[in-house]
């Protein structure tokens, strides 16, 4: 499905020939690598808005390869924090980065989502490891490794994706006042699976950060507990249109 | 071998102080707060055998609002009173690591040691009672005997 899709005349910039498509997305045969951390609630608080209250379970960080999706294959990172919106939990979306152009502007434009570009990796699951790293502006800002076992977790993660709301706060800079935004929404989405082809629960064996001045994410994971195990998923996944909430 | 017969005292004795020690954690209590309330909420503990533990170990906790309404262990073969609207699994030797705290609640369901079945949702909402559960495990006087009087293998 590479790059196959409609590009409806207004809808996208350049409006002739837009760059996304509108949702929903889908992303047959995703893998990715999913660590846990615990991010201190008083740090979380922090980072979150102000609407939001942070919530003790786990926080997540992701490593996703897409070999093919509707707008091409790419790399991501999600890293979101635990919390809940006027008393509903859910996961915010603290950052995210992508290495396409294309999944840069659709996150950012439709969804609002808080996308960078990076350099990223994830290794081929090989003798039940696997290992993924960020690079940015030259800086390798985050390295994560698994040892994965043979048993699946012992929580239904394609349950857990479809009811956990990712909560956003999509903000769009006025262009003609820098003081405030022209648009700022509470939104939440929820995740499809419309299959599971293999999962497995494991250790996290290296969970690294390092500090740089260009991206938010030593600050708060150095100060957390991270050896709270990783999960490896292969999926096919579907990222649907949105809900504005305030 | 160790049947469930031999054990029935001692899990029922341990079951009477886990219910008290859920009922004397105000940590519980306040994470607990509206669990039970709109649905029933019975939770069960499967403590799966293993080494010399021959049969299965059930405990069936009916939980309200943070309190701790009691705890039946449950023969081999025999339902809970109520649908169970959580379950958690694990082997004894899994339980034991988690009532010593060797072993983190997060960490176990991560690997698969630890199952949790049910209600999804409401394991979200509550997940920090969840941890409380576990927490509490610890501080019934009993546990220490239950988990170490039997050799529970490797």
């Amino acid at each position: 499905m590479t790059y196959e899709y409609d590009r409806p005349v207004d809808y996208s910039m350049p409006r002739q020939c837009g760059l996304y498509p509108p949702p929903p997305y889908k992303y047959p045969h995703m893998r990715a690598i999913i660590s846990m951390f615990q991010c201190p609630a008083e740090l979380k608080k922090k980072y979150l808005p102000e609407d939001f209250e942070p919530m003790d379970l786990f926080d997540v960080a992701f490593i996703t390869e897409y070999p093919d999706s509707t707008i091409g294959p790419y790399y991501e990172n999600l890293i979101l924090l635990y919390c809940s919106y006027k008393g509903d939990p859910g996961a915010y979306v603290f950052n995210i980065y992508v290495d396409s152009d294309i999944a840069l502007a659709a996150g950012r434009e439709i969804w609002g989502y808080p996308k960078k570009f990076c350099d990223m990796k994830l290794s081929e699951l090989k003798d039940n490891k696997i290992q993924g790293s960020l690079t940015r502006m030259g800086i390798t800002f985050l390295e994560i490794e698994a040892e994965l076992g043979d048993r699946p977790p012992g929580i239904d993660i394609q349950r857990l994706i479809e009811i956990l709301p990712i909560y956003n706060v999509k903000i769009i800079p006025d262009v003609a006042d820098p003081t405030k935004p022209a648009l700022r929404q509470v939104t939440k989405t929820i995740l499809g699976i419309d299959a599971v082809h293999k999962q497995l629960g494991g250790t996290t064996t290296k969970f690294e950060t390092k500090y740089s001045r260009f991206d938010i994410c030593d600050e708060f994971i150095k100060e957390s507990k991270k050896d709270l195990g990783s999960i490896y998923v292969e999926a096919d996944m579907v990222l649907p249109p949105g809900i504005v909430l305030d | 071998m160790v049947k469930f017969d031999e054990l029935k005292e001692l899990g029922e004795k341990w079951a009477a102080e886990f219910c008290e020690a859920l009922n004397n954690s105000p940590e519980y209590k306040s994470a607990a707060a509206g669990w039970g309330v709109d649905f029933d909420g019975g939770m069960l503990f499967v403590m799966e055998k293993s080494g010399e533990i021959e049969d299965n170990i059930l405990a069936f906790l009916d939980l309200k609002d943070g309190d701790c309404l009691g705890i039946t262990i449950l023969p081999p073969g025999e339902d809970p009173p109520k649908e169970p609207i959580m379950t958690l699994r694990a082997s004894m030797l899994i339980w034991k690591r988690l009532a010593s705290k060797e072993l983190d609640p997060i960490q176990s369901l991560m690997q698969g040691l630890l199952n949790l079945e049910g209600d999804m949702s409401l394991a979200l909402r509550y997940a920090k009672a969840a941890m409380e559960l576990a927490n509490a495990v610890e501080q019934a006087p009993s546990s220490d005997e239950l988990f170490n009087k039997y050799d529970l293998g490797e």
